[in-house]
C-alpha cells in the first residue's frame, strides 16, 4: 500500500468524498469523523512521501504502469511534497474546525454532508494540482479543485451563492484560458508530461504561437491565484463563502495556483534567461507590486473582518509572483517559505474570523472593542497570525520576508524591497488596530457591547480551539525552524536555487 | 580571551519568558502572580551577575544556537558590552518589581496581569537584545521589545494613552523596518550578520555612498528607541504609561536598547574607521549634541513632571550617543558606562514621581510646592539624582560625563566643554527647581491634606536605587565593575577583538 502512496494522497479524498453521502444516511454520527481521518491520513501519508523522496530523491509514480510520455504520473520532489504536506496539514485542523460550525439539526444533513463531499473534492483536487507530472492531469485537477470550490463556496447563502457565481464566471475564463494553452503547446511539441516538455518547450519560445501560448497560460494561472487586476472575483467570495470553505480555499488555493505558476516559468519554461520569460516575469513583478499596495490599502479601508482579510490576501498572494520577478535564489527560497507561511496564516485568520462570528454573530470591525475578555485564546492566536502577516518575529512570516528582502536586494530590486517594507507598515496598520480593539478598547467604564448569540460554551467548542492553537504554535514553529526547513528539505527542491549560490 | 560555550545567556532570556505564562494563569490570584514577577526578577539577576566574573577575565560565553537561516542562527553571545546593558536592566527589574507591586496596588490600577505579564516579556526581550550575537537575533528581539511595551503603554486602555501607544507604534514599527532593510543590506554586502568588536563592514565592501545609506538604514530602528531629535516624539506621549513603566521601560529598557542598538551598529557592524571614514561619526556627534540642548530647553518649559523628565531623558541619552560620536577609547567606554550610570538616577527620578503620584494623583510641578518638607526622604533623593544628572561629583553621573570630558579634551575637541557646561546649567534649572519649590515653597491648598511618605513598598525601592547610585559614584568598580566592563568593551571595540584590551 505505502508504494503507492502518492496516488493514496488523491484517492482517498475522492474515495471519501463519494461514500460520505452514503453514511451520512446511515451512520450520520460517523459522517463528522470520516473526513478529518480521511485528511488526517492523506497528510501522515504525504508524511511519508516528503521522507521519501528526501532520501530517495524525486519519486516518479506511474499510473498502471504506463511510463510517461504515454501514460500519466505523478512527480513528488521535496518541494511538492512539502506542499503536499502543508494542504494536507491546513485541511485537516480546517476540517476539524468546521465540525461544530455546521448546524447540529438532523434536517441539515443533506446540507453539511455536501459540504464535506465538496471539501473533499477540493482537497482532492489540491493535492492532484501539487503532485500531477503533466500539464493535462494537472488541468483535469484544478477543474475538479475550482469546481467543488465553487460550489461549497456558495453553501454561505444568497449573498455568497450570487458572489459564487461570479466566482464561477470568472474562474471558468481562467481555467479556458489554461486549456486552450494546453492545447497550443501539445498541438506544437506532441507532449503534455512536464518533464518532457522542459527540454522542448524553451527552445520553441521564439515562435508566436509558443508566445501566445505562454501569454494566456499566465493569463490564466493569474485569474486563478488572484493576482491584480484580475482578483475581482476574490473579496465577496472570500466575504460571503461558509467561514471553514474559506479559511481552506484561501490559505491553500490560490497559493497552490501561484506554485503552478511558478512551475511553469521555472521548471517547464526554463525560468529567466530567455528574453518571453522575462517579459513575463517583469510584468507580473510589477503587477505584484501593485496588488501589494493595492491590496493593502484597501485592507484598511475595510469594515467588514472578512473583507479586510481578503483584501489583505490580495496583497500577501502577490508576494508570490514578486518573488519569481527577483528570481534570486534567496527570493525563491522566500516564495516558498511565503507560501508555506502564508498558507497556515491566513487559514488562521479565517478560522478566527470563523469563531467570532460565530460566538458573537458578528464581523464588523468596529464592533470588536474588548473582545479579549470574551474570547482571550482566540485573541491571542490571532496575534500570533497577525504578528506573521505583518513579518514580526517569531513568526514565520518574519522569515519569509527576510529572504524575501535578502533576494530582492540581491537581485538588485531595490524597489521591491521597498514595496515588500512598505506593505509591512501597512499590513501593521489594518492588523494593530484591531489589536487595539480586542485588546485595549474596552471604553471607559470597562463595559463591552458584544453580544453573544451561543452560550454553549464558555469560549468556542475545543473542535474550533484546538485546530487555532495548533495552527498558532505551527506558525511559531515553522518561523524558527526556517533554518531546518530551508537547510533540510528546500536544498532538494532544484539545482537553480541551489546552484545560484548567495543564499 | 576565549569563546565559552555556556548556556546562561539562553537561561536570561528563557526564565522571565516561561515565567510570564505563570503570571498570566496566576490571573486571580495577585499574590502568586506577583510572586512570580520576584522569582523571575531574582532568577534573572542571579543568572545575569553569575556570568560578570567570567566575562571581565576577558572570555564570552556562547549560549547553544538554533539556526534561523543557512549560516545565521539565533545565537546569543555574552560579551562586555552586552554584560553592562544586561546587568542594568535586570538589577533594575528587581528593584522595579517591588516598586511597582506597591504602586499598582496603592493606586488599584486595572489589567494588572497583563501589566506584570508584558513586562516580564519586554525583560526578557532586553536581555536578548543585550546578548544577541548577530544583527538578526538583535532584531528579532529589538522587534519583540517593541510589541510587548505595545500594551505597557496603552495601560489605562483611554483616548489619550491609546493614543500614545497608537504614536509609539508608529514611531517604532517604521523604525524597525528600516532597520530589517537595513540588516538585509548589510547581509547583501557582506554576506555575514555577526557582531564583530571593530566592524565588519569597511570602505572596500560598498562605496562610501551605499554606507551612509546602510547606516542611517540601521540607525533608524535603534535612534527612534534611543529618542534622538527629531524622532523622540513618542518619548513625552508614553508618559502617559504608569509611573514604574516609564520608570523602567522608557528610561531604562527601550530607550537604552535604542542606544545600546547604536553602540552595537557603530562599534560593532561599522566600526571606529569606517565611521571615521564616511564621515557618520561627526553626524553622530552634531545630532547628539543638538538633541542635548534642545532637550533640555523644552525640559524647562514643561509643567508637568513626568514630560520633564521625559525631555531630561531626551537629552541624557544623547550623552551616550555624545560619547559614542566623539570616537575615542575613553568616550566610548563613558558612552557605555552612561548607560549604566544615567540608567540607576533616572529610575530613581521616576520612583520619586511614581511615590509622589501615588500621594498626591497630581504631578504639576506648582501643585507640589511645599510637599519637599511632608516627604523629605522621597525629595532627598530626588535632588541628589538631579544632581547626579546633572554631573555632580561624587554620583554615579559625574564619573561618565568626567570622561566624556577628557576624551574630547585629548582629541582637542575642545567646544565639548562649552557643551556640557551648559547642558549641566541646563540640567540643574529644570531638576532642581522642582526640588527648590517642593522644599522652601508653600503648601497649595488641595494639598494640605497630605501627609507623610509614600508606603514603604515604594519608598524603599527608590532609596535602594538612590543609594547605589551615590555608592557607584564613589567607587565605580563597587562590586559589578560596571566602569571596568565599559572600559572592556570600549577596548574591545577600538582593537578589534574580545577580551582584555591593551
Amino acid at each position: 500500500m505505502i508504494t503507492n502512496a502518492p496516488v493514496l494522497i488523491v484517492l482517498i479524498p475522492l474515495a471519501t468524498a463519494l461514500l460520505t453521502p452514503l453514511i451520512s444516511y446511515l451512520v450520520p454520527k460517523l459522517m463528522r469523523y470520516l473526513a478529518p481521518l480521511a485528511l488526517g491520513t492523506v497528510t501522515l501519508l504525504s508524511g511519508y512521501n516528503l521522507y521519501h523522496v528526501v532520501n530517495h530523491g524525486a519519486w516518479h509514480y506511474h499510473f498502471g504502469g504506463w511510463t510517461p510520455p504515454f501514460g500519466i504520473e505523478f512527480v513528488i520532489d521535496p518541494l511538492s511534497a512539502t506542499i503536499a504536506v502543508v494542504v494536507g496539514l491546513v485541511a485537516t485542523l480546517v476540517i476539524i474546525f468546521a465540525k461544530s460550525y455546521l448546524p447540529e439539526e438532523r434536517e441539515n444533513l443533506l446540507k453539511f454532508s455536501l459540504f464535506y463531499v465538496l471539501f473533499l473534492l477540493v482537497a482532492t483536487g489540491i493535492f492532484g494540482i501539487t503532485l500531477a507530472g503533466d500539464i493535462f492531469t494537472l488541468y483535469v485537477f484544478i477543474e475538479i479543485a475550482s469546481i467543488a470550490a465553487y460550489g461549497l463556496l456558495a453553501m454561505g447563502g444568497y449573498k455568497a451563492a450570487v458572489s459564487s457565481f461570479r466566482y464561477v464566471l470568472i474562474g471558468t475564463v481562467g481555467a479556458s484560458f489554461y486549456l486552450l494553452a494546453v492545447a497550443f503547446i501539445y498541438a506544437n511539441t506532441g507532449s503534455l508530461n512536464m518533464a518532457d516538455l522542459s527540454t522542448l518547450l524553451p527552445p520553441l519560445l521564439t515562435d508566436r504561437t509558443m508566445i501566445f501560448a505562454v501569454a494566456i497560460l499566465v493569463a490564466g494561472l493569474g485569474i486563478k491565484s488572484a493576482l491584480w487586476p484580475m482578483h475581482t472575483w476574490m473579496p465577496d467570495v472570500y466575504t460571503y463563502g461558509p467561514p471553514p470553505a474559506v479559511a481552506f480555499i484561501a490559505g491553500t488555493m490560490t497559493k497552490v495556483f501561484s506554485y503552478v505558476l511558478f512551475r511553469f516559468l521555472y521548471f517547464i519554461l526554463g525560468g529567466p534567461g530567455n528574453p518571453v520569460i522575462d517579459t513575463v516575469l517583469f510584468i507580473i513583478g510589477i503587477l505584484a507590486a501593485i496588488a501589494i499596495l493595492y491590496g493593502s490599502i484597501m485592507a484598511i479601508a475595510q469594515k467588514d473582518f472578512r473583507r479586510m482579510l481578503a483584501y489583505s490576501s490580495v496583497a500577501q498572494i502577490s508576494y508570490l509572483p514578486l518573488a519569481m520577478a527577483i528570481g534570486s535564489p534567496a527570493a525563491l527560497v522566500g516564495l516558498i517559505l511565503q507560501l508555506i507561511s502564508h498558507a497556515m496564516t491566513k487559514s488562521l485568520l479565517y478560522m478566527t474570523a470563523g469563531g467570532i462570528d460565530w460566538k458573537t454573530g458578528n464581523v464588523n470591525v468596529t464592533r470588536f472593542n474588548g473582545l479579549y475578555k470574551i474570547m482571550p485564546i482566540t485573541c491571542g492566536v490571532f496575534l500570533v497570525a497577525a504578528c506573521s502577516m505583518i513579518g514580526l518575529p517569531p513568526t514565520s512570516g518574519f522569515f519569509a520576508k527576510w529572504y524575501l528582502l535578502t533576494g530582492s536586494l540581491s537581485g538588485h530590486q531595490l524597489l521591491f524591497a521597498i514595496v515588500l517594507v512598505i506593505s509591512s507598515l501597512l499590513n501593521a496598520i489594518y492588523f494593530l488596530r484591531l489589536l487595539e480593539r480586542f485588546f485595549f478598547r474596552t471604553g471607559i467604564d470597562d463595559k463591552i457591547d458584544i453580544q453573544i448569540v451561543r452560550f454553549s460554551v464558555r469560549e468556542l467548542p475545543l473542535s474550533m480551539l484546538v485546530p487555532m492553537i495548533t495552527m498558532a504554535i505551527l506558525i511559531v514553529i515553522v518561523g524558527l525552524g526556517s533554518g531546518y526547513l530551508v537547510d533540510f528539505a528546500l536544498q532538494y527542491i532544484s539545482p537553480l536555487i541551489l546552484g545560484g549560490g548567495g543564499l | 580571551m576565549e569563546f565559552l560555550i555556556d548556556n546562561r545567556p539562553l537561561w536570561a532570556v528563557l526564565i522571565p519568558l516561561c515565567l510570564s505564562v505563570l503570571i498570566l494563569i496566576c490571573h486571580h490570584f495577585p499574590n502568586m502572580r506577583e510572586f512570580w514577577t520576584l522569582v523571575a526578577a531574582a532568577f534573572k539577576v542571579g543568572i545575569v551577575y553569575s556570568m560578570i566574573p567570567t566575562i571581565l577575565a576577558g572570555n564570552v560565553l556562547m549560549s547553544a544556537t538554533l539556526e534561523l537561516a543557512p549560516g545565521i542562527s539565533l545565537c546569543l553571545r555574552a560579551d562586555a558590552a552586552g554584560m553592562v546593558f544586561a546587568a542594568l536592566a535586570s538589577l533594575l527589574w528587581f528593584i522595579t518589581s517591588f516598586f511597582s507591586i506597591g504602586y499598582m496596588r496603592s493606586l488599584k490600577e486595572l489589567h494588572q496581569t497583563g501589566y506584570y505579564f508584558s513586562f516580564a516579556i519586554c525583560l526578557s526581550a532586553t536581555m536578548g537584545i543585550a546578548f544577541a550575537g548577530n544583527l538578526l537575533t538583535f532584531i528579532v528581539f529589538f522587534e519583540l521589545l517593541t510589541l510587548a511595551t505595545y500594551p505597557l503603554v496603552a495601560h489605562h486602555r483611554d483616548q489619550e494613552s491609546l493614543k500614545a501607544s497608537r504614536r509609539y507604534l508608529v514611531y517604532t514599527i517604521i523604525g524597525g523596518q528600516l532597520t530589517l532593510l537595513g540588516i538585509a543590506f548589510v547581509y547583501y554586502l557582506t554576506g555575514s550578520l555577526e557582531f564583530i568588536p571593530g566592524g565588519f563592514m569597511n570602505t572596500d565592501t560598498a562605496s562610501k555612498t551605499v554606507l551612509v545609506i546602510v547606516f542611517l538604514l540601521l540607525l533608524a530602528g535603534p535612534a527612534v528607541k534611543a529618542g534622538l531629535m527629531p524622532f523622540h516624539g513618542w518619548l513625552p506621549s508614553a508618559m502617559v504609561a504608569p509611573t514604574p513603566v516609564s520608570a523602567l521601560l522608557h528610561a531604562v529598557a527601550v530607550v537604552k536598547a535604542g542606544c545600546f542598538g547604536i553602540i552595537r551598529m557603530v562599534g560593532y557592524v561599522f566600526g571606529p574607521a569606517t565611521m571615521q571614514a564616511i564621515g557618520m561619526d561627526t553626524f553622530l556627534v552634531a545630532i547628539a549634541s543638538f538633541t542635548i540642548i534642545t532637550a533640555s530647553v523644552i525640559a524647562l518649559t514643561q509643567n508637568h513632571l513626568k514630560q520633564r523628565l521625559a525631555f531630561s531623558t531626551i537629552s541624557q541619552l544623547s550623552y551616550i550617543v555624545l560619547g559614542i560620536g566623539l570616537m575615542n577609547p575613553m568616550t566610548m567606554a563613558a558612552g557605555i558606562f552612561h548607560l549604566f550610570a544615567h540608567g540607576m538616577m533616572k529610575i530613581t527620578l521616576f520612583f520619586t514621581a511614581g511615590a509622589i503620584y501615588t500621594k498626591t494623583h497630581d504631578l504639576r510641578i506648582n501643585m507640589l510646592s511645599g510637599l519637599g518638607r511632608v516627604m523629605p526622604f522621597t525629595f532627598t533623593a530626588y535632588t541628589i539624582c538631579s544632581l547626579g544628572i546633572a554631573g555632580m561629583p561624587f554620583t554615579v553621573g559625574f564619573i561618565s560625563k568626567w570622561n566624556i570630558l577628557m576624551g574630547a579634551v585629548e582629541d582637542g575637541k575642545l567646544w565639548v566643554i562649552a557643551l556640557l557646561l551648559v547642558s549641566a546649567v541646563l540640567t540643574c534649572a529644570y531638576l532642581l527647581s522642582v526640588s527648590y519649590k517642593a522644599f522652601f515653597g508653600k503648601v497649595v491648598p488641595s494639598m494640605q491634606h497630605i501627609k507623610g511618605e509614600p508606603n514603604l513598598l515604594c519608598l524603599f525601592p527608590l532609596l535602594t536605587a538612590c543609594f547605589l547610585s551615590l555608592v557607584f559614584g564613589i567607587f565605580p568598580d563597587f562590586a559589578e565593575n560596571f566602569y571596568q566592563l565599559a572600559q572592556m568593551a570600549a577596548a574591545n571595540i577600538f582593537n578589534g577583538f574580545f577580551g582584555l584590551g591593551g
